[in-house]
């Protein structure tokens, strides 16, 4: 009676489930024995047959290509648009919010879809960029390193930005005065090392940062390295018990 | 009928017990026999190798179309291309043939990790965009189903090259042929490098050039994992032995102005396997000889330099093993997380290790100071007599560190020119170069990689043309000098 309703659980599962099953993207990877349990039926079949070890690998590129495809550079757009509104539209066009000096926040509504009115606006500087939660990775820098008036970059939880996106910063270091890259989790301390080129900023948000190993030291060594910067997250009390937290765990019956 | 029938089984059964008492113990290895026979006819069913008589499993096979001798980053890389840029499915089979599987010698280990694309070379810095975009898209490349992603731990800190009032002309020219070839490069002036880097002394500096992006360092081994990973996803065989002999057949011809001249071609690589004498001729079409430091013993065996000096058969692969030291040390109020790769005016270099203020660099040393490259031991005393001032006279807080560790590693030096042979043997035509590059090899294997599987492929040279790094040029004498060799 089990075994009929496990097997159409794992038909379900096999084609919801194979992009879980083969590794994802976003560093955070479940470690060896979860993925042993949650063994799939294409999981299992390509460990059998060749051709379903083909199929899944050329399901895993498909995915890639299509962060590729969500990171094309808009070239022709910024020929004929200029660069302020190049960049809007690539950040709009990600699910991110462009303000424009002066203007107000522009924000694509639930279904992704955006007013044409910045296209007005040819030449009127970008002054900050939220593309939080963005599939936005190394080759869409591209359309953003021409804003050379962006004074705040929000990165907060993007899946693709890592330690080589980082080191591709440096051209904004003219004017960015706020950087917040909460939450991504490819960033470790290697890339933050190379934020030293941009000598403006004020605020740097570092905070919930998985892939960083150390975070009390590296916040230490950051603020060493940017000495006109505030710093905020990865407090040296992270994993840290308190004096008070350790006379709790210290007496089981506390008074 | 019936009486001989119990007669044969008890003689039988007597059989039996007679077996066992024999052997001393009254239980019979039963399991071990199972497992011999189920075996025996598993090497019948189709698709395995018929080896009737003895095991052969751990020998390599008997055919292969290309065998590469070394198994390091380099004979990786070619095998990594050869099976991505194959027209069909399982259309070439490669062997690697390696001697350690611990990698305890090999150069891609010990080696310190840089990549830079400051060079003097344009095809030098080309090599190394395209093995930076590699490693940049390394969980493309070498996706494999169900593995986790590979983390290269690259810091990409950038390279900070000095030079003095000598160099700096050399130097402003090299940084404007980079530009031109794409690579984010800048010059800096000792008053800018002050004012960056205020930790260091820059006296005695004319010059520097920094590199913004793409440049830095990341960890040989899992990049060298990873490939294997790969490459043995993709249907790569691995090997554990050493190549003894290449016995060759040779085809005599005449060239246009009448001169004769005997080309060899290799049809088969005996493969003696390790703490053993046995061997396994491995009948091949290519050989690659990607062996790192041991690549000049690889090519005498196949004659190449058995003939009167300054013939084209007289010419040797000039590679040879060269020792290099790297320290690491710990120095508290040494410099902090921005720290570039510095190379100083005369040779000293040193980076960054880890977040703990550690410290690794190393010298070359110069040809009369050369060590023995007979072992891999450290001479610590050559880091305080030639490596130590240095760094105290640069970087002031280096006057007091303390040395936590050192190990030494080969460079596969061509005492030529300094730079890789890649390409054919024009005499042995089937043995293909990928070695000699003197201690840039880790940065640009990638994209090395990819040429020799080009020219095995298809002949010619397609993404970049590396026909200047050919062997003919150790008998024509044309050196391509790299001078940013560390």
């Amino acid at each position: 009676m089990a075994a009929p309703r496990s097997f159409l659980c794992r038909l379900a599962l096999a084609y919801n489930g194979s992009s879980r099953g083969m590794h994802g993207l976003s560093g955070a990877v479940p470690p060896e024995g979860n993925q042993r349990k949650r063994r799939t039926l294409l999981q299992f079949l390509s460990d059998h047959f060749y051709d379903v070890e083909a199929l899944r690998l050329y399901l895993l590129q498909r995915k890639m290509s299509k962060v590729h495809q969500e990171n094309r550079s808009l070239a022709h757009i910024r020929e004929k648009y200029g660069p302020y509104i190049a960049g809007a539209f690539f950040v709009l066009k990600q699910g991110g919010a462009v303000k424009f000096q002066d203007h107000e926040w522009i924000r694509p509504n639930k279904r992704g879809h955006f007013s044409g009115e910045f296209l007005k606006l040819l030449t009127v500087p970008v002054q900050a960029v939220d593309a939080s939660g963005c599939a936005i990775n190394y080759d869409g820098l591209d359309n953003l390193l021409p804003l050379k008036e962006l004074q705040s970059l929000s990165l907060q939880h993007c899946p693709h930005v890592d330690d080589w996106c980082l080191s591709r910063l440096y051209p904004l270091a003219g004017s960015l005065q706020e950087l917040s890259l909460s939450g991504c989790p490819q960033i470790s301390e290697r890339g933050l090392a190379c934020l030293h080129h941009l000598q403006n900023l004020r605020r740097l948000d570092i905070s919930n940062l998985p892939a960083v190993s150390y975070p009390g030291l590296t916040r230490i060594l950051v603020e060493e390295m940017l000495p006109n910067c505030e710093v905020l997250g990865m407090d040296e009390a992270q994993g840290l018990l308190g004096p008070e937290e350790q006379l709790q765990t210290a007496s089981p019956n506390p008074a | 009928m019936f009486r001989s029938a119990l007669r044969l089984r008890s003689s039988r059964v007597l059989l039996v017990r007679g077996l066992g008492t024999r052997r001393g113990g009254s239980t019979l290895d039963w399991d071990e026999k199972v497992s011999d026979i189920k075996k025996k006819i598993g090497s019948i069913l189709p698709g395995e190798t018929w080896a009737p008589l003895y095991d052969t499993r751990h020998l390599p096979p008997e055919h292969s179309d290309v065998v590469i001798v070394g198994g390091g980053v380099l004979g990786l890389s070619v095998a990594f291309w050869l099976k991505k840029l194959q027209k069909k499915r399982d259309g070439i089979r490669v062997l690697v043939v390696e001697r350690d599987h611990t990698y305890s010698k090999a150069s891609t280990v010990l080696s310190v990790g840089g990549i830079r694309q400051q060079f003097s070379l344009p095809e030098n810095v080309q090599l190394s965009l395209f093995s930076v975009n590699f490693l940049r898209n390394i969980n493309e490349y070498l996706a494999v189903v169900d593995s986790p992603p590979l983390d290269l731990q690259f810091n990409p800190s950038g390279y900070l090259l000095l030079a003095s009032e000598q160099g700096a002309a050399n130097l402003e020219n090299n940084v404007k042929m980079q530009r031109q070839e794409g690579a984010k490069v800048g010059l800096m002036s000792p008053q800018q490098l002050q004012n960056k880097f205020p930790w260091m002394n820059v006296k005695g500096v004319a010059l520097a050039s920094y590199g913004m992006e793409d440049e830095g360092w990341f960890d040989p081994w899992s990049l060298l994992q990873g490939l294997r990973r790969k490459v043995q996803s993709m249907g790569v065989l691995f090997c554990q032995g050493e190549v003894t002999r290449f016995t060759t057949s040779s085809n005599s011809m005449v060239t246009s102005s009448g001169e004769e001249v005997v080309l060899k071609r290799i049809y088969e690589v005996h493969v003696k396997m390790n703490n053993s004498l046995e061997y396994q001729p491995v009948e091949c079409a290519i050989v690659i000889n990607a062996a790192g430091a041991w690549s000049g013993q690889i090519a005498e065996l196949a004659g190449i330099g058995k003939g009167p000096p300054g013939t084209l058969k007289g010419t040797k692969l000039p590679v040879e093993p060269r020792k290099r030291y790297v320290y690491v040390w710990h120095c508290p109020q040494g410099p902090g997380l921005e720290m570039p790769f510095v190379a100083d005016t005369n040779g000293v270099y040193f980076r960054r290790e880890g977040l703990g203020n550690n410290y690794l660099g190393g010298l070359s040393p110069t040809e009369e100071e050369e060590p023995d490259p007979i072992n891999l031991d450290v001479d610590h005393d050559f880091f305080q007599d030639k490596v130590w001032p240095h760094l105290g006279r640069r970087v002031p807080a280096f006057q007091s560190l303390k040395v936590q560790n050192a190990w030494a590693g080969y460079y596969d030096y061509n005492t030529f020119d300094q730079n890789g042979v890649v390409g054919p043997h024009p005499l042995v035509v089937n043995m293909y170069f990928a070695t000699g590059f003197s201690g840039h090899g880790l940065q640009h294997a990638p994209a090395v990689g990819r040429a020799v599987a080009e020219m095995v492929l298809e002949g010619h040279f397609q993404t970049i043309d590396m026909s200047p790094f050919l062997f003919s040029r150790f008998h024509l004498g044309e050196k391509v000098q790299e001078d940013n060799i560390f």
